[in-house]
């Protein structure tokens, strides 16, 4: 505690060395600004606003505000708001002396989708982002995503490079050699356990609700904690604050359905997707009957009331279903949920930049195998997430901006087992974790960007603590408009992990479990370089290399042979590549072109292996042309080298005792088993996939209509998926499939 | 125009190269040694059996069908301070096993296994190589008479209960099933039967599918006194007459494996469930130099008294006095 106090006591210091460092202007003002769509009042982020005159823009944040400090003041200027697939606006505001100055921008869509991306503003706002490692998905972008089976915010990280999947099977995601759950999953800031249906296949979250998305593939900021490699930040639509909505959609596998609507001061959306079918499912488990049922529902309130500008509330609720109910008493079910409730309050100061974020929510997460008449043995996990977080971000007059939050997070887990004990045993825990963070963000150079912080954590969940601190630094130079140099480095750290054996290909069970006192909390330090450049106008060029230093990892024991034994072993990990991405943006064409080279390495016990998502290189191509008249195409082709597996270096006939009444002799209790070459030595044939995609959109009566058309794997590429061993059967991924979606707007 | 030329083109190439990609899952071959021998004290006969790994390019182990047996191996088995050696003899193999020829294995037929002993085993082959592993029997469980039932049927209840205590500082694996002797007259003969009782029968397409329970660390058996109704019709033939079955006697069977067995059993426990797509069998081994297991197990058997009232309630003949 001690300790604790200590390093709390120098980071005020620095803070306060850093404020000190502040420019004070007397006769500047301060241009914030929030930008929603005109046609339902949707925040729109990541957009852009600049002061013509003075060369100086800011980019819209998740919320869609922007702040634009130190503006010359007792003056007009016409500043310019620009957003891809909106018309721009020109607006004329007065700047006040020594005060926010605010604007409510509504900017109207284009008259067909993916209109001329409006550049301008947009390099100026982002010369000096410290944006490494970032992806961000906006609204507009999401719309244009590839539907495949199921429009999947998930499936479409994978052409991120340094995101891997293993299949077309599975929807999750590994982020530059980081296991599946270091990854964290935001949704309106609220951590969200399990966000997959049916076995891992899809997401839990329909695109249709979504109003941005941040991806953070390493080095992200002190804002952010408990997880090791990357997080993904969903920020979901507050409803039409204008006029009363209904959009419904099917699928192959989904119906869904999503109204939203003005209430008094505010607006509500309601969303809801229930599967209806289980055919499709049959090509992603090589013709496997998979009878799951599924459903997912979300609602989200806000209000900001007349009596108190600057105030919005916002509750918002969702939850998750699976079931796996094979109607047979011989054989055993699944069924998994997720629950989120959440309550937000943002206020934004009415004359000063300064915002404040409360936050209240319980998430939970509940999964269990429920056995019937079959040999599996009953399990079950639950976990429940109560969180508070607190946070305050202030835009200085040097365009520097303070962050400092405070969280509190309690989190109870549950793993209620039979097969260790013969009885049921609860092997699960709980732990309060108090942290806060602290950030400052260097902006108020024009080519020369900083972020600086770090977590402070007090307690850990797990009853062994680990680093108090885990700093961050992020940093950005703008050496021309043809080079931005920019880098990273960050201590992380994970005290809560899924009991999930890697070696599986596909694993329906995977509980959460608190690090156990037998273990130190997982740490990774993150090391990040990385370039851009706006080669032209229309082209982009992005390349980043990494190197990340995975300590105390908690990897499955798989030999776990006696009760006593230690459900997990204590192992490292270590990751490090680099990736490019090309952007050509030029109306009606957008190519995207994305390389990844990486090695992941992970060492349990001595023995030193690459883990089951190490690929070493991965292409992928997307293009997408407007054809024009509502019509869209894109093409997609997705490229990898062969993911890891063991090679079997023969077979001996082990003696199985099946009857434990030992009434058999040895050869007829005798079968083959396979001898294992040294863990996934072996690589997989490559990988390689085209997809194409057509839509139309078109207007009847009062309707809008999107009707859109899919092959995957157009040329029936045989992927292989894994072979079965005992049998040497190849399964492969998913062979040529025509899809198709509709979606109907009123 | 020319893009579209281009896309064509090159979806063209790619159709011209997306055949299936081979794959060679054979890493190269790694013979090892398997010796199994797992000591019951249920019996003098036991067996050890000595063979090595092979290898088929086939995906079809079961194509492999040569004598993979070791057969100029000495095993032996040491205990306080006497051994037992073991000899070879060739044995038919069962019905359905993909070895076709006589098989060699080791056999030693006046050795029976006692409790709480340390036993090592040690099979040499004529090059010098070595395999060895240790094992210790477990010791004798106590059947509590206070905690168990006497009698079938218990008095006011509607289950069998047996319960046994332990004396091992580490709990082992044990497994029990309750069973009845009974004569069938058959032509003038009694013929003597044994019928096991199930933990429990549950209804399967109109049928009772039996369900014994799994070796677990539970000290205690209850079966319902349902399920011995059911066991105890199911021997009717429907046609003898029931006064020719004469009910004998109910045995209660459990066996205490060791630490080893345990184990083995604990890694079968471990699979996964039917939806888990997993390549990599848990493994349980135990011996030094080789790959295999060396355990041993014991038996305890439990007579439980029985109404003779509660038979004939049935229309059988009680065997033995009450």
């Amino acid at each position: 505690m001690k300790k604790t106090i200590k390093h709390t006591f120098v980071l005020v210091f620095v803070i306060n060395l850093l404020l000190s460092l502040n420019i004070y202007s007397q006769q500047k003002g301060t241009l914030r600004g929030l930008v929603t769509d005109a046609n339902n009042g949707e925040s729109l982020a990541y957009g852009n606003a600049l002061v013509t005159e003075l060369n100086m823009g800011a980019s819209t944040d998740e919320r869609g505000y922007f702040v634009i400090p130190s503006i010359p003041a007792n003056k007009y200027y016409k500043v310019k708001i620009s957003y891809v697939g909106y018309q721009p606006k020109e607006i004329n505001i007065f700047i006040r002396p020594n005060k926010v100055t605010h604007v409510d921008v509504e900017l109207e869509p284009s008259s067909f989708e993916l209109q001329t991306i409006e550049k301008v503003g947009k390099r100026v706002a982002e010369k000096n982002a410290t944006d490494i490692g970032l992806q961000r998905i906006s609204i507009k972008e999401l719309e244009s995503l590839p539907k495949g089976v199921e429009t999947d915010i998930f499936r479409s990280l994978q052409y991120v490079p340094g995101v891997r999947t293993t299949g077309d099977v599975s929807a999750k995601y590994y982020v530059r050699g980081g296991a599946g759950d270091q990854n964290l999953v935001l949704l309106n800031g609220v951590t969200v356990y399990n966000p997959f249906h049916a076995l891992g296949m899809f997401s839990i979250f329909d695109p249709e609700a979504i109003n941005n998305v941040e991806f953070y593939k390493g080095g992200f900021s002190s804002e952010f904690g408990g997880r090791l490699s990357s997080v993904l930040k969903i920020i979901t639509k507050d409803g039409n604050k204008n006029k009363f909505g209904a959009k419904f959609s099917g699928s192959y596998l989904t119906a869904k359905g999503l109204i939203e609507g003005p209430i008094p001061n505010g607006s509500f959306m309601i969303t809801g997707r229930k599967s209806y079918s289980n055919d499709i499912m049959k090509k992603f488990m090589d013709d496997r009957d998979v009878p799951i049922d599924f459903y997912d529902a979300s609602f989200k309130f806000n209000i900001s009331p007349s009596f108190s500008p600057g105030t919005k509330i916002e509750v918002h609720g969702f939850t998750s279903k699976d079931n796996l109910e094979q109607n047979d008493p011989l054989e055993e079910d699944y069924k998994w949920e997720n629950n989120l409730f959440a309550f937000k309050w943002l206020q934004v100061g009415e004359d000063t930049p300064l915002f404040f974020n409360l936050g209240l929510s319980v998430s939970t997460f509940s999964g269990e195998v429920i056995p019937n008449l079959s040999s599996t043995r009953p399990k079950s996990n639950d976990l429940t997430d109560i969180t508070l977080d607190v946070d305050f971000s202030y835009v200085y007059d040097s365009k520097d901006e303070l962050s400092v939050g405070l969280q509190i997070k309690d989190v109870e887990t549950n793993l209620l087992l039979e097969n260790n004990k013969g009885i049921i045993s609860n092997v699960g825990s709980s732990g309060t974790k108090f942290n806060a963070f602290v950030k400052y963000e260097f902006l108020r150079f024009e080519n020369f960007g900083m972020d600086v912080g770090s977590r402070v954590n007090m307690t850990f969940l797990s009853s062994k603590a680990g680093s108090v601190l885990e700093p961050r630094l992020n940093l950005t130079y703008n050496f021309s408009p043809l080079l931005t140099i920019k880098g990273a480095i960050g201590f992380f750290q994970q005290d809560l992990s899924t009991l999930s054996n890697e070696d599986d290909i596909i694993t329906i069970f995977e509980p959460w479990l608190i690090t156990p006192d037998y273990l130190n909390p997982s740490s990774a330090t993150h090391y990040i370089v990385g370039l851009e450049s706006h080669l032209t106008e229309n082209l982009t060029l992005k390349m980043e290399a990494y190197y990340k230093d995975i300590q105390n990892l908690p990897a499955v024991n798989q030999n776990k042979f006696r009760a006593s034994d230690p459900d997990f072993l204590d192992g490292t990990g270590e990751a490090y590549g680099w990736e490019a991405l090309l952007r050509y943006n030029n109306d009606p064409i957008n190519f995207t072109a994305s390389y990844a080279n990486a090695w992941a390495y992970k060492e349990v016990e001595g023995w030193l292996f690459y883990p089951k998502y190490d690929s070493r290189h991965t292409l992928n191509l997307g293009l997408e042309i407007n054809l024009g008249y509502g019509w869209q195409t894109s093409i997609m082709w997705n490229f990898n080298t062969g993911l890891p597996f063991t090679k079997l270096t023969g077979y001996y006939d082990k003696f199985y005792i099946d009857d434990y009444f030992f009434g058999g002799n040895y050869f007829d209790t005798s079968r083959p088993f396979t001898l294992l070459d040294d863990k996934n030595l072996g690589r997989l044939p490559d990988y390689h996939r085209l997809d194409l995609s057509l839509t139309k959109k078109l207007e009847l009566a009062f309707m809008k209509f999107e009707l859109n058309f899919n092959i995957i794997n157009v040329y029936d590429r045989k992927n292989i998926f894994y072979f079965r061993r005992d049998t040497g059967k190849r399964v492969n991924m998913l062979p040529i499939l025509p899809t198709a979606t509709i979606k109907m707007e009123l | 125009m020319k893009l579209l030329k281009i896309i064509l083109l090159f979806i063209g190439v790619l159709v011209s190269v997306s055949c299936e990609d081979d794959l060679n899952p054979f890493g190269e071959p790694d013979e090892k040694l398997i010796l199994n021998c797992v000591l019951g004290g249920d019996r003098d006969t036991q067996i050890a059996n000595f063979s090595r790994s092979y290898y088929v390019d086939n995906f079809d182990p079961y194509s492999y069908t040569d004598d993979n047996v070791i057969g100029d191996a000495h095993i032996r088995v040491w205990f306080e301070d006497s051994v037992k050696i073991f000899n070879d003899t060739i044995a038919q193999p069962g019905e359905g096993s993909k070895y076709e020829k006589p098989l060699k294995f080791y056999y030693h037929n006046s050795f029976v296994p006692a409790p709480d002993t340390d036993y090592e085993i040690e099979a040499a082959l004529p090059d010098g190589r070595k395999l060895k592993s240790i094992t210790h029997s477990p010791k004798l469980v106590k059947f509590s008479a206070a905690q168990s039932d006497t009698i079938i049927p218990p008095l006011e209840k509607d289950f069998v209960l047996i319960r046994w205590r332990s004396f091992e500082e580490t709990p082992l694996y044990a497994a029990s099933k309750f069973t009845f002797i009974y004569f069938k007259r058959e032509n003038g003969i009694n013929i003597r039967y044994v019928k096991d009782i199930p933990h429990k029968y549950e209804k399967h397409n109109g049928k009772n599918v039996p369900f014994f329970p799994e070796p677990s660390y539970i000290s205690s058996i209850d079966v319902p006194l349902l399920t011995f109704e059911t066991a105890l019709e199911e021997i009717w033939d429907g046609v003898t007459p029931k006064e020719d079955y004469t009910i004998l006697a109910f045995i209660l069977e459990t066996i205490i494996y060791d630490q080893n067995l345990t184990s083995y059993y604990a890694s079968k426990a471990e699979l996964e469930e039917g939806f888990s797509i997993t390549v990599n069998e848990a493994n349980y081994t135990n011996i030094e130099g080789g790959i295999g297991i060396f355990g041993s197990y014991i038996k305890q058997y439990r007579a439980i008294k029985f109404s003779h009232d509660y038979i004939r309630s049935f229309g059988y003949t009680p065997g033995l006095t009450e």
